[in-house]
């Protein structure tokens, strides 16, 4: 049986380095750019041809605009709109990552911890730059909320930088965490298919459903992902 | 693990930056503008489409309100009509009711006219009857012609005016 976590490995494709720096073209970015690729083509063949009455192509784009866009009402407000596209490509990038992943031999690179960890990166700071363009100094309110005693102010500004220092960090082993285990799993349950000979229908039959679950875990991590930016970004906006 | 292969990480996080930017330009520039231009097209007919609706409403309750008072001032008018008619009727029946009674009061003098006329003529008949017979009383007595017809009429004429 091959080694379940061979399916992580990362082998550049095209050598490339900045300086000192490896900045290598690897199946890890080539899925990457899959992502977009993809994401990108279904959305712009459903709205192809664009109707007042949206047909069933049509309507997939406007559901999930729909459903994106009532999160952000939910979770920052109708102001939240403006960085619609932001939260939007989040949500697109994190669940075509999951979702191309399922393929057989594909790569995925949310399951990398480097990978979502820029991700999360990169959201935190599209949080403080809004953040401070809201808010300008108010935006120093984050890390000494309102009506917290000065004397307790040595306490309190760590806590909050760690918190909002841990957000990114907890977004990130979440989906990670998710999406490695739930690879091995696929990959260790299909060696069975193989090993068990006839007996191997029993896996095959086990991997599909789970093939199915991890669907769904896919959608699902990609929505929480989604959810907990949201949130966050609501409390960039806003002072607690 | 490989996840933790360190000389990858540089790579990762570059071509992630490179890519989600990537993701992020088109869909602020192409795919979201599409999506909001269509539901905001929709919402802009489906407000038309209200607003048509509001006017037709308004409209249809401004005819009705028309419609209403033409029937009013129709109704009114047949009314005074009516009162209009009931008094000329009225006022002809009352006209006719005169012109019988003064026709009547015509009829009735004339008959008292014709009364009176007969009754005097029947009263000079009978007292030419009486002379006659008079007359014809004494011839058959025999007391001759000593009374001249002439001179019983003259009598009975002047008797007639003393009393």
């Amino acid at each position: 049986m091959s080694n379940p976590l061979e399916q992580f490995v990362i082998k550049p494709i095209i050598p490339l380095k900045a300086g000192d720096v490896d900045i290598s073209f690897t199946n890890s970015s080539l899925f990457m750019l899959l992502a977009v690729v993809t994401a990108v083509f279904l959305l712009s063949l459903c709205l192809r041809r664009r109707t007042i009455v949206p047909g069933l192509a049509q309507s997939l784009p406007e559901c999930a605009y729909g459903f994106i866009a009532n999160l952000m009402k939910e979770n920052i407000g109708p102001e939240g709109l403006k960085y619609f596209s932001f939260i939007f490509s989040v949500f697109l990038f994190v669940a075509f990552g999951n979702v191309l992943g399922l393929f057989p031999y594909a790569f995925t690179f949310t399951s990398h911890a480097t990978a979502v960890g820029a991700l999360s990166i990169v959201a935190l700071l599209f949080n403080i730059v809004v953040g401070i363009r809201k808010r300008k100094w108010g935006y120093l309110r984050t890390f000494m909320p309102k009506g917290i005693p000065l004397a307790l102010a040595p306490l309190v500004v760590p806590i909050e930088t760690i918190s909002m220092l841990s957000k990114p960090f907890s977004l990130t082993v979440r989906l990670v965490a998710n999406m490695t285990v739930g690879h091995i799993m696929l990959k260790i349950i299909a060696g069975f298919i193989v090993s068990l000979g006839v007996f191997g229908a029993v896996p095959m039959l086990f991997s599909a459903c789970i093939v199915v679950f991890e669907l769904f875990i896919s959608l699902l991590q990609a929505f929480i992902y989604t959810v907990l930016s949201c949130i966050y970004l609501g409390d960039a906006l806003r002072s607690h | 693990m490989p996840q933790l292969d360190f000389s990858m990480f540089p790579s990762q996080a570059f071509w992630l930056v490179v890519c989600f930017t990537l993701m992020w330009l088109i869909m602020a520039k192409m795919i979201v503008p599409k999506i909001t231009d269509i539901l905001n097209r929709r919402q802009r007919k489906i407000d038309d489409y209200l607003t048509a609706a509001e006017s037709f409403r308004q409209a249809a309750e401004e005819t009705l309100e028309k419609y209403e008072n033409a029937l009013r001032e129709v109704n009114a008018e047949a009314l005074q009509n009516l009162h209009k008619a009931a008094e000329t009727l009225d006022k002809k029946m009352a006209d006719r009711e005169a012109e019988k009674a003064r026709l009547l009061a015509e009829a009735m003098a004339e008959n008292e006219r014709l009364t009176e006329e007969n009754r005097r003529q029947t009263m000079e008949q009978i007292e030419n009857i009486a002379v006659d017979l008079s007359v014809l009383i004494s011839h058959r007595l025999g007391l001759g012609e000593v009374i001249a017809d002439k001179d019983v009429i003259a009598t009975a004429k002047r008797r007639q005016n003393n009393e």
